[in-house]
């Protein structure tokens, strides 16, 4: 107390002209190898004074008042940490900035350096995620290179990775596998965005320690750590679009203690009908809820607990006149411009055909610290209660046509450790998912009831040579299924099957830094995908398409070996280029094949599809560059090529996404005032002609088209806060098209004009 | 630790309560006869029969015999559920809902059908008809029931389907002959 009081002193007589006379010094370094950390921002809060670090991670702040301060970090490759400060005196610091936040996320053993250029995972930041308030997940996954979307209008969209999606691909919701009905095309993902802070895809074989049928890649959401910080800090997030009227709201409170850190999150969306160019898409309204808690408990240095406890609801609408009785309706649907039953007034209210998704996670996860070794074990239960009405005689439009409840149990235990030059990953994993049809619809399901047992173990491991790095991963499932099912030609008699597959997988990857610019990695994988449910035991009407689907019980796993290769340039921060560039060849893929007869029911005739398996084969590029000169224009440009045969049919694979190629050039337009930078630009999405065959479809594939939005984003100070506004316009021109991958192309054009406006206030 | 443990035990526990019930499939159709009756109180029966729904077994279709030329036919129409004993009368569930359905008789054979019912509203429903057989014919009479049409678009009323819209919850052909 004596010191500080003499270095007062001594400060306040030679800066006597000056009250705020602290410098305050700061390195930032990486924990686990004490590199430093260049580029980051460092900012106090409370007096808006800001620095970025040099070459040695150093980062000095000069003339602050004596204080308590919030002192914000931000470095590219890591999520924002605040750190809570008093400053009496000339202070030096050391932060230690997890980005590897081992604690924090799941353990991995990536290479934290490359996590955002490496093309085999792109990760998805906070201020990306939150500037698509109001957007689903998939949209968000949009701006990584490969990825698209399957969709259902606009409010149901799924992920496409590499041209993989539904079963192929896995969602990872804060470490446990989600668990839902993904086999359906009109299925999207029960998740909310925005409740994660970071969002990674991986696309293709580096997926060993996910559980899963990742043959076609993962979706890791996350949640960030919660911040060391004795205050309640939070953010409140609003955003209002035109189009479809929907207002969304998304919020945030955090706080901790020495001991406990809790975050509790709460988001909502309430839309209506949405717009095409000419008409309203009646009926394609939604509603959104989801709340989260988070609480982290720090028991002592080497021991974590988390526990994560979230709900998510959401009622969608779904396009009136893409509900058909038969075949001939289909056929008189395809010819109409304006889709059936087409309302000539907007409306937020949902009629039937509508869904209805319940969905609650709980997972608990204990970390643990022992010399060498990092262990983890997590535990999570799901609840996933999925309604989906129809247009049905009497009163029965208010009783679920589909009602499926879906629980699923989750156990894992992991351990990282060090063994010389060589870091492993080990792990055993247990998946349980029951899923039941819940009885009272009065139309037989489409999906049986099924128990499904899956225990699993991996290994992992990644060796480090001068600038030579080593991957490789093996990973075994069994799979166990106990199905009753109704017997096909006599549905009053309930059979019951046991099944059993054994899952492979493997994989290796190479990778090397030529030098600081220069990244090539080649990663090869041999993945195994035992044949999901409805692949199996599918037998029905599936309204959506009007087609009967019919599974196939003697289907055989999903042989796929997949080889990829990335080349990744960085030239200092200005330029940026990456290529990817990756084969697949997939033995036995499973497919819904189209017979060429139709069925003869009551209602009219019905196209048959049947699932069968074939070989085939899938390749691709994808390609994302940026420039950035002067800090003031930035260029983006992303691309993404794919092709799919089946081998025996000399065919196009059906439903990979076309070529598309998206632009954008932003310029921020610097302002010294309360208004902080303004930051403008405008996006060109160009999407191609599928190369499909008009036979291979009810429709040949639609035209290409290219779409121009534009936006406009500012950060106002309001006393110690910063008020963020976006604007943004979507399809400005209003251009009339139709989507290869959007089931209601069909029906209907797709969304037009759509102008939003978005506020976020952290505090 | 313990507690995980359990978690589990009783996770799996909570699974095996459920069990696969049958389901009462109480809006589907199997069955729908159509008797027509002439002026001489002489009888042909069309018949469509499914009963075990989409897929399994094939339908039965049925015509008892062929129409006499230059006659006039009444109509009437019967839809069954025959899948739950007892049969479950569909006729009457439609014509609860009249405003919501209306029935349309296509066909090849130069057959003039006319509405001899309506709704509520004094639009035509179409469970009772007349028929008015022309010269000899072979061809399609397809019955098609439309759920939610729109009854007022143009030819609607006189049992054009072009403009209807609505979707189908019945459509069914049979070849038939005037003679």
């Amino acid at each position: 107390m004596r010191y500080i009081i003499y270095s007062f002193l001594f400060l306040w007589g030679s800066l006597l002209a000056q009250n705020c006379p602290i410098n305050l010094s700061l390195q930032l370094v990486d924990p686990h190898d004490s590199e430093p950390l260049e580029y980051a921002t460092v900012f106090l809060e409370e007096s808006s004074q800001g620095a970025e670090t040099d070459s040695s991670g150093m980062a000095k702040i000069s003339n602050v008042c004596p204080g308590k301060y919030h002192l914000h970090i931000d470095h590219a490759l890591c999520s924002r940490k605040i750190v809570f400060i008093t400053l009496l005196r000339d202070t030096a610091i050391i932060v230690e900035l997890e980005h590897h936040e081992y604690y924090l996320q799941s353990v991995t053993i990536e290479d934290h350096k490359n996590l955002q250029q490496s093309a085999h995972r792109n990760t998805i930041s906070e201020d990306q995620i939150t500037k698509n308030l109001g957007r689903p997940l998939s949209k968000i996954l949009e701006s990584v290179a490969g990825v698209y979307s399957l969709k259902n209008g606009s409010t149901i969209a799924k992920p496409v990775i590499q041209g993989m999606s539904g079963n192929r691909i896995v969602i990872m919701n804060n470490g446990a596998v989600q668990a839902g009905q993904q086999w359906g095309s009109d299925h999207a993902p029960e998740v909310d965005p925005l409740a994660s802070d970071q969002i990674t895809v991986i696309k293709g074989v580096d997926a060993i320690p996910y559980g899963g049928n990742g043959l076609g890649g993962l979706v890791l959401m996350e949640p960030s750590a919660i911040a060391q910080d004795p205050h309640l800090h939070g953010t409140s997030q609003w955003a209002y679009e035109n189009n479809g009227r929907q207002f969304s709201q998304f919020t945030k409170l955090e706080r901790a203690n020495q001991k406990w850190r809790w975050r509790t999150t709460l988001g909502a969306k309430f839309g209506g009908d949405r717009r095409s160019p000419d008409y309203f898409l009646s009926n394609t309204g939604n509603r959104e809820i989801s709340t989260s808690v988070y609480l982290m408990h720090d028991r002592g240095v080497n021991k974590f607990e988390k526990i994560y406890l979230s709900y998510f609801f959401t009622e969608l609408g779904i396009l009136r006149g893409s509900h058909i009785g038969n075949l001939t309706d289909l056929q008189s649907a395809l010819q109409r411009d304006t889709p059936l039953f087409t309302n000539p007034h907007f409306s937020y209210s949902i009629g039937s055909p509508r869904q209805k998704v319940h969905h609650w996670l709980g997972r608990y996860s204990l970390q643990r610290n022992r010399k060498q070794h990092l262990m983890e074990l997590n535990a999570s239960l799901q609840v996933n209660l999925r309604s989906e009405y129809d247009v049905r005689r009497g009163s029965r439009s208010n009783t679920p046509a589909l009602q499926l409840l879906m629980q699923s149990a989750q156990l894992e235990a992991k351990d990282r450790f060090t063994f010389g030059h060589t870091v492993w990953l080990v792990g055993l994993q247990s998946r349980i998912n029951y899923n039941y049809n819940i009885p009272g619809t009065g139309i037989y399901p489409l999906i049986p009831d099924y128990l499904s047992v899956v225990p699993a173990a991996f290994i992992q491991q990644k060796t480090n040579w001068n600038n030579i790095q080593l991957d490789l991963g093996l990973r075994y499932d069994l799979v166990y299924d106990n199905v009753s099912y109704y017997q096909r030609n006599n549905t009053s008699v309930i059979l019951r099957d046991q099944l059993l597959f054994n899952n492979f997988s493997g994989s290796a990857g190479v990778s090397t830094s030529l030098n600081r610019h220069h990244e090539i990695k080649f990663i090869t994988g041999w993945t195994q995908r035992a044949p999901e449910i409805n692949e199996l035991y599918s037998n029905g009407l599936h309204q959506a398409v009007a087609g009967i689907e019919e599974g196939d019980q003697n289907l055989v796993p999903e042989k796929s070996w997949k080889s990829s290769a990335t080349y990744n340039l960085r030239l200092s921060d200005m330029l940026s280029f990456e290529v990817n560039a990756y084969a697949q060849w997939i033995r036995d893929y499973i497919y819904l094949q189209p017979l060429s007869d139709y069925r003869l029911t009551i209602r009219g005739a019905f196209p048959v599809f049947q699932y069968r398996q074939t070989n085939a084969t899938i390749s691709g590029i994808d390609v994302i560059t940026r420039y950035e000169w002067n800090h003031r224009w930035n260029i983006t440009g992303r691309y993404s090529w794919i092709s799919g045969q089946v081998i025996s049919a000399e065919l196009p694979l059906v439903a990979l996404p076309p070529f598309n190629a998206f632009h954008s050039i932003g310029y921020v337009i610097p302002l010294k005032n309360n208004i902080k930078d303004i930051q403008t630009g405008i996006e060109g999405l160009y999407v191609g002609k599928s190369n499909v065959y008009p036979s291979q479809d009810f429709l040949p594939p639609p035209d290409e088209y290219f779409l121009v939005n534009i936006y406009a984003g500012m950060n106002i100070k309001l006393h110690q806060r910063t008020l963020s506004i976006q604007l943004r316009s979507d399809n400005l021109f209003n251009t009339r098209y139709r989507d290869y991958l959007n089931r209601l192309r069909y029906y209907s054009d797709a969304e037009g004009r759509s102008f939003s406006l978005m506020a976020k206030l952290p505090f | 630790m313990k507690i995980i443990y359990y978690v589990f035990v009783a996770a799996i526990v909570f699974f095996m309560g459920n069990c696969t019930q049958s389901e009462n499939e109480s809006e589907l159709i199997t069955s729908l006869n159509y008797v027509l009756t002439d002026t001489s109180g002489q009888q042909v029966i069309l018949v469509f029969k499914d009963l075990d729904g989409d897929g399994g077994v094939a339908p039965v279709i049925n015509v008892s015999g062929p129409l006499k030329k230059n006659m006039t036919y009444s109509g009437v129409i019967e839809l069954k559920n025959e899948a739950q004993t007892p049969a479950v009368d569909i006729t009457q569930e439609i014509m609860k809902e009249a405003v919501d359905h209306q029935f349309f008789y296509d066909n090849t054979a130069s057959i003039a059908v006319s509405y001899k019912d309506a709704d509520s509203k004094g639009d035509p429903l179409g469970v009772k008809t007349q028929l008015l057989t022309a010269g000899a014919a072979q061809g399609k009479l397809t019955i098609t029931l439309r759920h939610l049409p729109d009854k007022k678009a143009a030819g609607v009323a006189a049992g054009d389907i072009r403009n209807a819209g609505g979707e189908s919850d019945l459509e069914v052909s049979f070849n038939i002959e005037v003679q």
